[in-house]
């Protein structure tokens, strides 16, 4: 599980490749703790690389938009495969989260 | 501590290679201290031979040298007086009276020199007894003299020079054994008239030889065997012959093989050559104004008796010496290697287990106490190990004994008899959950009231004690919740309320919960982020509500539907649709449309839980259980 993310004027670009299971969550958790303090950003979740997020990889993601929505950022989940979009609809949590 | 010394094959090595090398290094230089010294005996024999030689020579030559004096004073007196025979007759006399030690002299004369002699004359003169000298003629046709060597020698030689002739028995003179010393006799006119000689015994020469070869007799007689007689080989002997091989004096030892070589040269200085079939070092001299050669002979052996002898003494030495050196080395390398089988034993001691073995102390500061005090840090460290994996390992027993209290505590809130309503003809229920690890996450559960069949099933994020405590709270909202309401959206939002409150992990569950009216067959239901259940044959159609926990003050929609008798509703978690196999592939929700569509709508709960539970089992195959099962399956009979 790679994460990488690279910021840049008012955008920020999260690059996830692997499989967000159990075992790496919180790996994951710590890398998207950086974006907190982020204000009025754009954050995009390049999900392209992604095959696979468990229920503590969504758990992540709610993290990640509790702590950074309040602060008016926005957050784009890009390239989500068909699995993906499944797992988004049926926890509900595709309501969080812009798509593209 | 009993140290098993006898078996020290290490010191056995280390000794057995410095004795190799000790003795190679050994072998080599006595080999070359014997061949020196061999070469020293060689050496030192042909020194004794070339002293000997020059000695009896020497002798030898001063006697002929003093002889020539005497001749050529004798000779110069009966030159003056030729013509007068009284006085040559008086020279003679005299010549005798100064030298007591010769036999006789004589003057022989050319034939017919004094007329009136006749054809010969030889007067010789000689000691009748110790105290009278006679003289006579004793020229005569029996006694002619002309031919004889020791005439002819003396003719043959030039004026001054002198000739010490062979041994001959002079039958006429001497009437013995003797030889001559001879020198021509000259007149005026440079003539040749004759023949002058002393006649001398050499038996002093006998004994001389006789005397030195009695020194070396012990050895000869030590290595000879008295009990055969062939085994007689002379050691050293010295002999004198003449220009034609007669023996003048010695040992008559030389035979005809050698004898013209040796009389070939003038001298021999140390020479090999076989008399018999032994072999001896031959060394020789010419004695000056004789016909004489003078030869020493030494036996081989003989002459490298002192190398053989040094050898065996040598070897004697070195044997004892050699044992005496390997039996203290011996000894002395296994008392060094003694400190490692010590530290052999110690560290055994430690393996056992018995850390507090204190290891020996060694005198010494060298690489063997290096060595210890790196057994010592060594077992210090392993005892540090091993207490802390006994603290780890002991906690680790502590954590899965509670874990297992744990999951007791966790089962036993789950509905666990089945079948649970046996009085009961309209209903039929079987469920079944499996934890990943010893607590889970899901959680089923379900009971009636008033004709109404209240049931759940929910899915904690994640897994393990985290999850299985969330799942414990979920549970009792659950029962709690339904003494407030009996609808699953009110249910589903009271309870998403309270657990969306202290959630700063932001846990959250997939809820489904279902109100069944046993008299209608009328479902009400909620479903919160959860799977659809099957509802026979197909998927009831649920609104995705959000699950619960993560935002307060949600509303939560409901739906209702007609459940037909005979129907079995099927509800499970993502337990079963993410079940992995080897390969890392999901059961998948298509496998479980094909298990449940297989079977008959109205399939007993058990046997629809227990087929697709063995399908999974099969799946799975040996692969660790990755998220918690659970399975629940109600018949609306």
């Amino acid at each position: 599980m790679k994460t990488t993310i690279e910021k840049t004027k008012g955008k920020a670009l999260v690059t996830l490749e692997g499989t967000l299971d159990s075992y790496v969550s919180d790996e994951v958790s710590e890398k998207l703790e950086e974006l907190y303090e982020l204000e009025n950003t754009e954050i995009t979740l390049d999900c392209t690389k992604l095959d696979y997020i468990a229920s503590n990889g969504l758990r992540a993601f709610f993290t990640l938009v509790r702590n950074t929505k309040p602060n008016g950022c926005e957050i784009i989940v890009k390239g989500a495969n068909k699995l993906l979009m499944e797992v988004f609809e049926s926890t509900g949590f595709i309501e969080f989260f812009k798509f593209i | 501590m009993i140290v098993n010394m006898s078996k020290s094959k290490f010191s056995r090595r280390i000794t057995w290679r410095v004795i190799l090398i000790m003795s190679l290094f050994n072998v080599l230089i006595i080999g070359a201290v014997i061949l020196f010294d061999l070469g020293m005996s060689r050496f030192e024999s042909k020194t004794r031979a070339q002293h000997l030689i020059y000695g009896i020579s020497g002798k030898l030559e001063a006697m002929v040298s003093t002889m020539e004096i005497a001749a050529t004073n004798n000779v110069a007196e009966i030159e003056n007086n030729l013509e007068c025979p009284e006085k040559v007759q008086q020279a003679l006399v005299h010549e005798l009276q100064l030298n007591p030690f010769y036999i006789g002299c004589a003057v022989a004369l050319e034939p017919d020199y004094y007329a009136s002699q006749g054809r010969w004359y030889e007067l010789y003169t000689s000691f009748s007894d110790s105290a009278h000298i006679e003289q006579k003629q004793i020229g005569s046709a029996q006694h002619d003299y002309f031919n004889q060597d020791w005439y002819q020698k003396g003719l043959n030689l030039e004026k001054g020079k002198g000739y010490l002739t062979a041994l001959y028995l002079d039958k006429d003179g001497g009437k013995r054994i003797v030889s001559t010393y001879v020198k021509p006799i000259f007149d005026r006119q440079d003539r040749k008239v004759g023949v002058y000689g002393i006649d001398i015994n050499i038996n002093w020469l006998e004994n001389a030889i006789i005397n030195e070869e009695n020194k070396f007799k012990e050895i000869e007689r030590l290595d000879n065997d008295p009990n055969n007689p062939d085994d007689d080989d002379v050691y050293f002997f010295i002999q004198i012959i003449d220009s034609k091989g007669r023996n003048i004096a010695g040992s008559k030892l030389i035979d005809d093989n050698i004898l013209q070589t040796i009389l070939k040269k003038d001298s021999i200085a140390f020479e090999k050559m076989t008399i018999g079939d032994i072999n001896y070092s031959i060394s020789s001299k010419r004695i000056a104004n004789t016909d004489w050669t003078l030869v020493l002979a030494q036996h081989e052996r003989f002459v490298l008796l002192h190398g053989y002898f040094l050898a065996c003494v040598i070897l004697f030495f070195m044997t004892i010496g050699g044992i005496v050196i390997f039996f203290f080395m011996r000894h002395s390398i296994r008392r060094t290697i003694r400190p490692l089988r010590y530290l052999s034993d110690s560290a055994h001691e430690v393996a056992h287990g018995n850390f507090d073995t204190p290891l020996p102390i060694f005198k010494h500061q060298d690489e063997i106490t290096e060595l210890r005090d790196s057994f010592d840090t060594m077992q210090q460290s392993l005892k540090q190990y091993v207490d802390d994996l006994k603290e780890a390992t002991a906690a680790k027993a502590s954590i899965e004994s509670e874990l297992k209290v744990a999951h007791k505590i966790q089962i036993s809130m789950l509905p666990k008899k089945f079948p649970p309503f046996p009085t009961r003809k309209d209903i039929e229920l079987y469920g079944m959950l499996t934890p990943a690890k010893a607590v889970g996450g899901d959680l089923y559960d379900f009971f009636i009231n008033d004709d109404k069949l209240f049931f759940c099933i929910g899915d904690v994020s994640g897994k393990g004690v985290p999850a299985s405590l969330v799942m414990a709270v979920t549970r009792t909202l659950f029962r709690n919740v339904v003494t407030h309401t009996v609808h699953p959206s009110e249910m589903v939002r009271i309870m998403n309320n309270d657990m969306s409150n202290g959630n700063d992990e932001m846990m959250f569950v997939t809820l489904f919960v279902g109100v069944l009216d046993l008299k209608t067959g009328h479902l009400s239901y909620c479903n919160a982020g959860h799977e659809a259940p099957y509802i026979g044959h197909s998927l009831l159609s649920c609104h995705s509500n959000l699950s619960i926990g993560l935002i307060p003050d949600r509303d939560y929609k409901g739906q209702e539907t007609e459940i037909a008798h005979g129907t079995t509703i099927f509800i499970y978690t993502d337990g079963l649709t993410e079940a992995m196999n080897a390969n890392k592939k999901p059961f998948g929700k298509d496998r479980v449309k094909e298990i449940v569509t297989a079977l008959p709508p109205d399939i007993c709960p058990q046997i629809m839980i227990e087929t697709m539970a063995e399908a999974v089992h099969q799946y799975v195959g040996d692969t660790e259980q990755s998220d918690d099962l659970t399975m629940l399956a109600i018949k609306f009979v």
